[in-house]
C-alpha cells in the first residue's frame, strides 16, 4: 500500500538540506564580497616573495642563505656587493617599472574603454624609444638619452592630443591616431637599427627589448617611488573611471567631468610610460595583462584595481626578471622577451576565456 | 523641484530639434517625450540633463539656471538613464548600483554602510535582491534596465530623465518596469517612449517633437494625444479606438 509522506517527515528530511544550501549560498556571497579585500591583501605578500626570489636568484654564487645573511647585516663583502649593489637596485627598478606599466595599462583601458589598450598601443613608448635610439646613435650619455626619450614621449602625446581632441578626447580617434603613430615610430626605429653601425647595435636592440640592468644603485628607489606617487595621483580618478565604464553619457550624468578625466588619465599614462621606457626600455605585455588578471581575480573597481596593479605589475616584472636571469644563466635574456613569451600565451588564454563567457 | 525651459532652442548637426520652446515640468508629473526616430528625443533629454549646451534659451532647475550648477550638484538633482548602456568594466550588480552614490562622495571617501544600504534597498525595489555579486554583464536585457533604475534610485534624485526605458523588453517586462517607475515616490519622470498607448497609460503630460523646423509642443496628455496631432507627429494616419479599458491608438 502506498502512503504519501507525512508533512512532518517531509519537512524534517528537506529542511536541513534547504538550510544547508542557504548557508552555502550565503557563505559564497560573503566570500564573493570579501574577495577583492582578500586578493588585495595577498598581493603585497606576493611582492615580498618575488623580491626575495629576485635577490636570491642569479649567477653570482649568492644563494638564499647568503642573501638572508646580507639582509640581516652579515655576509661577506662580495655577497653584499652582489645583493645590495647589483640585485637590489635591479629588483627595485623591476618592481617600479612593472607597477608603472600596469597602472598605465589600467588607466588606458578605462580611458579608451578598450580591453586591448596598453601603454604601447598609443605610440607613446615608440616615440620615447625612437628618440632615445637617435640619442644613443649620436653617442649621448645616459642623461641625454633619458631627456631624448622624454621628449619623444611628450611629442607623441602632443600629436595624439592634436589628432584626437574635438572639444574633448575622442576615444576612437585617439586609438586610431595611436596605432598609426606607433606604426610610424616603429618604421623609424627599424630604419635606425638598419643604419646603425655594429658597435652600438647590440646595446640598442637589447635596450629595445627591455633592459633592467641599467638600474643605478643610487637612484634605484626612484621607480618604486614614482609608482606610489602615480597611484596617489590616479586614485582620485578611480570612482569616475568606474562610472566611465558605464558609458560616457552615464558618467557625465553622475557628475563626472568626462573630458577633463580623459585628458588627465592620458597625460598621467603618457608620463608614466615615458618614465618606464627611459628607465628600462620597451617592456611589453605587463601593462596589458596585469589589469586583466586582476579583474579576473575580482578586482574590478578601480579603487582596488589601481593599488592591485602596483603590487601585481611589480611582482610580475620581478618574476620575469628572475626568469630572464636564471633560465640560461650566466647569460641574461632581455626581460621584454620574457614578458612577451609569458604574456602572449596568457593573453590568448584570457581572450579564449572571455570568448567562452 | 521644477524644471523650466525658456525659449529653448536645441540643435544637433545643423538640425533644429526644438525652437523657442518653453515649458514647465512640475514636481511629481510624468512626461512622455514622443516623436519619430531621429526627431531628437535623446538630444533633448541630454540637454534637459545639462549635458549639452542649448543653442539658445535657458533651462532652470528650481529657478536657478542649469549651467550654474556644478556637475556634482546637478547629479544630485537630475538622473539620466541612457538608451544603450553596457558595462565595459564588467563590475558586479552591487557595484553598478553603488555608482549612484558618486555625486555624494568625495574622491577619498569609501562608500559607507549607509550607502550600501541605500543601494541594497534599491536593488530590492527593482527585484534584483540576491544578485548583488553577479557580474552585470551576465544580466538579461530586462534585468539590465532594472539595474539602471536601481542606480537611479540609489542616486536619490527628484528628477529622472529616461531614454526609452522599455527598449528591448517584452510586453510583460515593459509593463513591470513602467509600473515600477511610476510607483517611485516623489519622483518627476521625463521619458522618451515609442508606444503612444504606454504614454497614455502611464504619463500625465506629453512633449511632442515633430522633427521638422524645430516644431515642438507640450502639455497635458489628454490634449496632446489627439489623433490629428499624432498623425502629424508620426507622418502616418493614427486613429483612436474607445474600449472599455480606455482609449487606444492604432495606425490606420
Amino acid at each position: 500500500m502506498f502512503y504519501p509522506p507525512s508533512p512532518v517527515n517531509h519537512l524534517t528530511l528537506r529542511r536541513p538540506f534547504a538550510v544547508q544550501t542557504l548557508r552555502i549560498a550565503r557563505c559564497g556571497k560573503i566570500i564573493a564580497l570579501m574577495r577583492p579585500a582578500l586578493v588585495l591583501g595577498f598581493l603585497p605578500i606576493l611582492t615580498v616573495i618575488a623580491l626575495f626570489l629576485a635577490l636570491a636568484a642569479g649567477s653570482g654564487g649568492v644563494d638564499f642563505n647568503a642573501m638572508l645573511a646580507v639582509l640581516s647585516g652579515h655576509g661577506d663583502s662580495m655577497s653584499r656587493d652582489i645583493v645590495l649593489d647589483l640585485r637590489l637596485p635591479r629588483a627595485l627598478n623591476a618592481f617600479g617599472c612593472g607597477a608603472l606599466l600596469a597602472l598605465a595599462g589600467a588607466l588606458l583601458q578605462a580611458l579608451l574603454r578598450n580591453p586591448l589598450a596598453d601603454p604601447f598601443v598609443l605610440g607613446i613608448s615608440s616615440g620615447a624609444g625612437a628618440l632615445s635610439l637617435i640619442a644613443m646613435l649620436m653617442g649621448a650619455g645616459v642623461l641625454a638619452t633619458a631627456v631624448a626619450g622624454f621628449a619623444g614621449a611628450l611629442a607623441s602625446t602632443g600629436i595624439l592630443f592634436l589628432l584626437a581632441w574635438r572639444g574633448g578626447l575622442m576615444p576612437i580617434r585617439l586609438l586610431l591616431a595611436g596605432v598609426i603613430l606607433s606604426a610610424a615610430w616603429g618604421a623609424l626605429i627599424t630604419l635606425l637599427l638598419a643604419l646603425a653601425p655594429d658597435a652600438p647595435l647590440r646595446g640598442m636592440v637589447f635596450w629595445l627589448m627591455g633592459d633592467l640592468a641599467q638600474a643605478d644603485p643610487t637612484r634605484a628607489w626612484l621607480a618604486p617611488l614614482a609608482a606610489f606617487m602615480t597611484l596617489g595621483l590616479a586614485f582620485p580618478m578611480a570612482r569616475p573611471l568606474d562610472a566611465l565604464g558605464q558609458g560616457e553619457l552615464s558618467a557625465a550624468a553622475l557628475g563626472v567631468a568626462v573630458g577633463r578625466l580623459r585628458a588627465l588619465a592620458l597625460l598621467l599614462a603618457a608620463f608614466v610610460t615615458a618614465l618606464v621606457v627611459v628607465g628600462a626600455g620597451s617592456i611589453g605585455f605587463v601593462g596589458l595583462v596585469t589589469p586583466h588578471l586582476l579583474r579576473l581575480a575580482g578586482l574590478r573597481r578601480h579603487r582596488v584595481l589601481l593599488p592591485g596593479c602596483v603590487f601585481a605589475g611589480g611582482s610580475l616584472l620581478l618574476l620575469a626578471d628572475v626568469l630572464s636571469r636564471s633560465v640560461v644563466a650566466p647569460l641574461q635574456l632581455p626581460v621584454g622577451a620574457v614578458t612577451a613569451a609569458l604574456g602572449a600565451p596568457m593573453f590568448l588564454w584570457l581572450l579564449s576565456r572571455s570568448a567562452k563567457r | 523641484m521644477t524644471l523650466r525651459t525658456l525659449n529653448l532652442t536645441v540643435e544637433i548637426g545643423g538640425r533644429t530639434i526644438c525652437r523657442d520652446f518653453s515649458l514647465a515640468i512640475e514636481r511629481g508629473s510624468r512626461w512622455a517625450v514622443l516623436g519619430i526616430n531621429g526627431a531628437g528625443k535623446t538630444t533633448l533629454l541630454s540637454t534637459l540633463a545639462g549635458l549639452r549646451e542649448p543653442a539658445a534659451g535657458v533651462i532652470t532647475l528650481n529657478n536657478k539656471a542649469l549651467q550654474d550648477y556644478g556637475p556634482r550638484q546637478r547629479a544630485q538633482q537630475i538622473g539620466l538613464m541612457v538608451q544603450d548602456d553596457h558595462d565595459e568594466a564588467e563590475t558586479t550588480v552591487l557595484d553598478v548600483a553603488l555608482l549612484g552614490r558618486l555625486p555624494y562622495l568625495s574622491w577619498w571617501q569609501a562608500e559607507t554602510a549607509a550607502d550600501e544600504a541605500i543601494a541594497m534597498r534599491a536593488l530590492d525595489a527593482v527585484g534584483l535582491k540576491g544578485m548583488e555579486t553577479r557580474r552585470s554583464a551576465t544580466l538579461s536585457g530586462g534585468e539590465r534596465r532594472r539595474l539602471a533604475i536601481a542606480a537611479l534610485v540609489t542616486q536619490q534624485v527628484p528628477l529622472l530623465l529616461l531614454d526609452e526605458p522599455n527598449s528591448h523588453l517584452d510586453l510583460h517586462q515593459q509593463i513591470a518596469l513602467l509600473d515600477l517607475l511610476c510607483d517611485l515616490p516623489e519622483r518627476t519622470l521625463v521619458m522618451s517612449l515609442h508606444d503612444v498607448n504606454l504614454a497614455a497609460r502611464y504619463c500625465t503630460h506629453a512633449l511632442l517633437l515633430f522633427g521638422s523646423d524645430g516644431a515642438a509642443c507640450g502639455g497635458p496628455i489628454e490634449q496632446m494625444l489627439d489623433p490629428a496631432v499624432l498623425t502629424k507627429l508620426y507622418r502616418h494616419s493614427v486613429i483612436a479606438h474607445e474600449t472599455k479599458n480606455g482609449r487606444i491608438y492604432l495606425p490606420a
